[in-house]
């Protein structure tokens, strides 16, 4: 299975919000996304992209 | 295009779609040809926004030396991407802009950034930054693309996303990325 690595994907995500959108997007990860890794951060970036109904 | 189906076309697609359509439409500015790299469509971006500009302009803005340049400049022309003309006011300069299927094409990128050419700018500058190659080109930004936008996927599926060129250089692009460390396989 391919992947983007973590980084690259939070990067373009930022991005083309900015670019897309013409907005700035925090970023949601903290400590506690660092430590369960991958999932909080999608999960966070679904958030920010409004896919999630949290 | 309407001001409507510009608001539409960007709100039916998620970031995701919207980031592969775009490389899409690059792709297709640029002869249909994946293996061009993103510098040629920061090239012929900065062409189109700025008609009539002197190939010394694009070379100090995109910053590239004159030899590369002029190699660029010839294939936009071979290809029918961009036309070029004596300028009026200095005989020795030659005055560029974009045209035909290429101008169009690029049209149907830029609908998608509110900024227009300076958003598409920002968005390929993105790439050139995350690929981390000497000579990045639309293949690679096209397979980090579809990863964005469908996350995790079988290999081979994420090569049917692609453009129906050479396994083998397909392949190379993948490796190269895994490599790197942009794309993990796992």
């Amino acid at each position: 299975m391919a992947n983007l690595n973590l980084s690259v994907f939070n990067e373009l995500n930022m991005g083309a919000a900015q670019d897309f959108d013409g907005m700035e997007m925090p970023s949601l990860r903290n400590d506690f996304g660092a430590q369960v890794g991958n999932n909080f951060d999608k999960v966070a970036n679904e958030i920010n992209m409004g896919m999630s109904p949290m | 295009m309407t001001l409507f189906k510009q608001q539409a076309k960007r709100a039916m697609n998620t970031r995701g779609q919207k980031s592969c359509l775009v490389i899409d439409h690059l792709v297709e500015a640029l002869g249909g040809d994946p293996s061009s790299s993103l510098k040629r469509a920061l090239i012929l971006n900065y062409i189109d926004e700025n008609a009539g500009v002197t190939q010394t302009e694009v070379m100090n803005h995109i910053g590239s030396t004159k030899s590369s340049m002029n190699r660029e400049i010839e294939w936009l022309f071979n290809y029918g991407c961009i036309t070029r003309r004596d300028a009026e006011k200095d005989g020795r300069a030659i005055e560029l802009e974009t045209c035909g299927y290429s101008k169009r094409a690029l049209e149907s990128a830029l609908d998608y950034f509110p900024q227009r050419h300076k958003g598409l700018q920002s968005f390929v500058n993105r790439y050139i930054k995350i690929l981390k190659q000497d000579r990045p080109t639309l293949r690679d930004a096209r397979i980090v693309a579809a990863l964005y936008d469908k996350g995790e996927i079988p290999k081979s599926k994420l090569m049917e996303e692609l453009y129906n060129g050479p396994a083998t250089t397909d392949n190379r692009a993948y490796k190269k990325l895994i490599d790197d460390g942009v794309i993990e396989d796992g």
